[in-house]
This record gives C-alpha cells, sequence and structure tokens, in this order.
C-alpha cells in the first residue's frame, strides 16, 4: 500500500476541511508528491505536506495557480463543500449563491483550469468526494445539498468520457456520515450508536475508509475504472 | 432582540398548529407537527433574521422557546461583543 502512489505527483482541493486532511496525509503515506489547494491560510498540516497553496477565493486566483503555479500532475481530488441543511421553502439567494460558489463553482473552475492549462499528464486521475445524499438517497432538509452532489457526479462521469481522449480518468466517491471531528463533537455518544446500527456495518464510515477509496482511484489498481461511483456508506443505502 | 418578535417568527414555521399552543414555555416535541425538517425551518428563520448561525451540538440540548430564544440573544450579544456583525452562514 506504502508505495502505491509512488512517484505521482497529485493537487488535492480545499484540503483543510478534515476529510481532504486525511486524503492528503495518506497520499503523502502512499508515496505521493502532494499539493494542497485551500481557502484560507489558517490550514495546518504539519511537517509531511509543505506545498499549501490559498487559491480557492476566485476563479482568477485558481486560474492564476494552474497557469503559473502548478506542477503537471498525476492526479487530483476535489474534496470541497461543508454539509448545509436548510428545508426548500427556506431558501433564499443569498444562501444560494454561498453553497453554489463552494460546492460547484470551485469544482468547476479547478478541473476546467487544469485542463485548459494542460497540467493533467496523461493517465492521469481525478477523484471527486460527494455524497450518498442525492444521488443515492434523500434525506431531510437537503434538497439543495442533494442536487448540489447529484451535480458533483454528473460533472465527473461528463468529464470521464471528455477527457478519455488523454487516457484520464474521473471518479466518485459517494460518501456516508463519515466519523469526523464535527460529527463528535455534534452528536453525544447515544445518537452516534443509532447513525452506528444505520449501517449494515455497524459502524460509521472512518477517515480511513475514504481516502483508502481515494488512494485506490488515484492508482494504477484502478486503471480500468472511469466515469463511475463508488458509494462508501457502511451499506447505509441498502438498509433503507 | 424583541422577545415578542421571535416569538412571532417561531410560530410563522409551523403551517396548521393553532398559534396559541406556542408559547415560551411549550416543549417543541410536544407540538404533533414539530419535525426535524421543521426544526431545520427555524434553524434558517434563526439565520436569515438574526444573522446567527447555531452549532448542532449547541441545538440538541434546547426544548422550549424560551431556550432557544435565550441562546440566540447570548449568540447575538457574543457577535456584537466580537465586532462581526455579517450573516454567518
Amino acid at each position: 500500500m506504502n508505495k502505491l502512489l509512488q512517484g505521482k505527483c497529485l493537487l488535492i482541493i480545499n484540503g483543510s476541511s478534515d476529510i481532504a486532511k486525511a486524503i492528503s496525509l495518506k497520499c503523502h503515506e502512499c508515496g505521493g508528491d502532494i499539493i494542497v489547494g485551500v481557502r484560507r491560510d489558517s490550514a495546518i498540516f504539519g511537517s509531511e505536506i509543505s506545498k499549501v497553496y490559498n487559491i480557492l477565493s476566485s476563479y482568477e486566483t485558481i486560474n492564476n495557480f494552474a497557469e503559473c503555479i502548478c506542477p503537471q500532475l498525476d492526479g487530483v481530488v476535489i474534496s470541497i463543500g461543508n454539509v448545509s441543511l436548510r428545508p426548500s421553502a427556506n431558501i433564499n439567494p443569498e444562501w444560494l449563491n454561498i453553497q453554489l460558489d463552494s460546492h460547484i463553482k470551485i469544482m468547476v473552475y479547478v478541473v476546467s483550469a487544469l485542463y485548459r492549462h494542460k497540467k493533467l499528464n496523461r493517465g492521469a486521475s481525478i477523484v471527486f468526494i460527494s455524497s450518498i445524499n442525492g444521488p443515492v438517497v434523500a434525506s431531510v432538509g437537503s434538497a439543495v445539498y442533494g442536487m448540489l452532489k447529484s451535480a458533483v457526479t454528473g460533472f465527473s462521469r461528463e468529464i470521464a468520457k471528455e477527457y478519455c481522449v488523454k487516457s484520464i480518468r474521473s471518479n466518485c466517491i459517494c460518501a456516508g456520515m463519515v466519523e469526523t471531528n464535527y460529527i463528535q463533537d455534534s452528536f453525544n455518544d447515544h445518537q452516534i450508536e443509532k447513525m452506528k446500527k444505520m449501517n449494515l456495518t455497524g459502524k460509521l464510515v472512518t477517515l480511513d475508509d475514504i481516502s483508502n477509496t481515494v488512494v485506490f482511484l488515484l492508482s494504477d489498481l484502478s486503471k480500468s475504472i472511469t466515469g463511475t461511483n463508488i458509494v462508501v456508506d457502511g451499506g447505509y443505502s441498502v438498509n433503507l | 432582540m424583541d422577545r415578542l418578535e421571535f416569538l412571532k417568527n417561531v410560530r410563522l414555521q409551523f403551517d396548521y398548529t393553532d398559534t396559541n399552543l406556542i408559547q415560551f414555555d411549550t416543549q417543541f416535541d410536544t407540538l404533533d407537527e414539530w419535525c426535524s425538517l421543521l426544526g431545520l425551518g427555524v434553524l434558517a428563520m434563526i439565520q436569515d433574521t438574526y444573522g446567527i448561525k447555531i452549532p448542532l451540538r449547541e441545538i440538541i440540548p434546547v426544548t422550549t422557546v424560551e431556550e432557544l430564544y435565550n441562546l440566540v440573544l447570548l449568540k447575538k450579544n457574543e457577535q456584537i461583543a466580537s465586532g462581526k456583525m455579517s450573516l454567518d452562514y
């Protein structure tokens, strides 16, 4: 496992979230040369990941990074957008624009800029982190969140077709509830036990589960997998 | 932050519950209409009207309108003290 990404230069986008940070560290452990793109300078990685760029604030900063700073890449991971639940009756333009910016526009700007400036090597792999909410299941208050996560899977599939001329693959991970610091801080032990019972595995999905799947999709082990979604949810969606 | 205005704004989130049943000491889960979707609607109202986003861990222990009002008031005062007045989505 620890040599699976040897020699690969990888860009992880919005590396400051729990999931993206875990992905960055796992890819580094597996031998990848990691560059992280974040939205804020406050992202902390320690000594393992030194190439951290604050580039996600606008189309211009993303385009400039892709054109002038970004090296040639063998893989990209897009892990952006926080969960934001809101009943459809309470949607307003300001809130919706923030969701579109943070979930969709950054993803589209990054991928299109990298391709436009020819920074994706032949045979590169793109991995999008989406959710089961939207593409697979529905839940309370997530009409917009589900819509945005469905847009991620749709974009990934279209990119797989568009970029196949350069043997570039694109896949999506549809994640269930992942055991992050946010979950530990937000719910008590009883609530977390209830959540575990909703999964066939009896456990919450861990950061390792997601990052191991990312490593697989970035590696040559998955060279025949493109244009698809991999559900990593502990069997939650099957158990409904 | 006007107390009665807050109660009125909470009542507006309900479709069919008699407004007289929704008072400051009303326990939310005693109301037939109360559900997680309605709870999210109340939180959205608080964000939009009062500019306050309440973390999930802080809303879970809240059971009455009075407790919710006091929490929002506390957050509002913290926001004023920190000088940050913009909507916190």
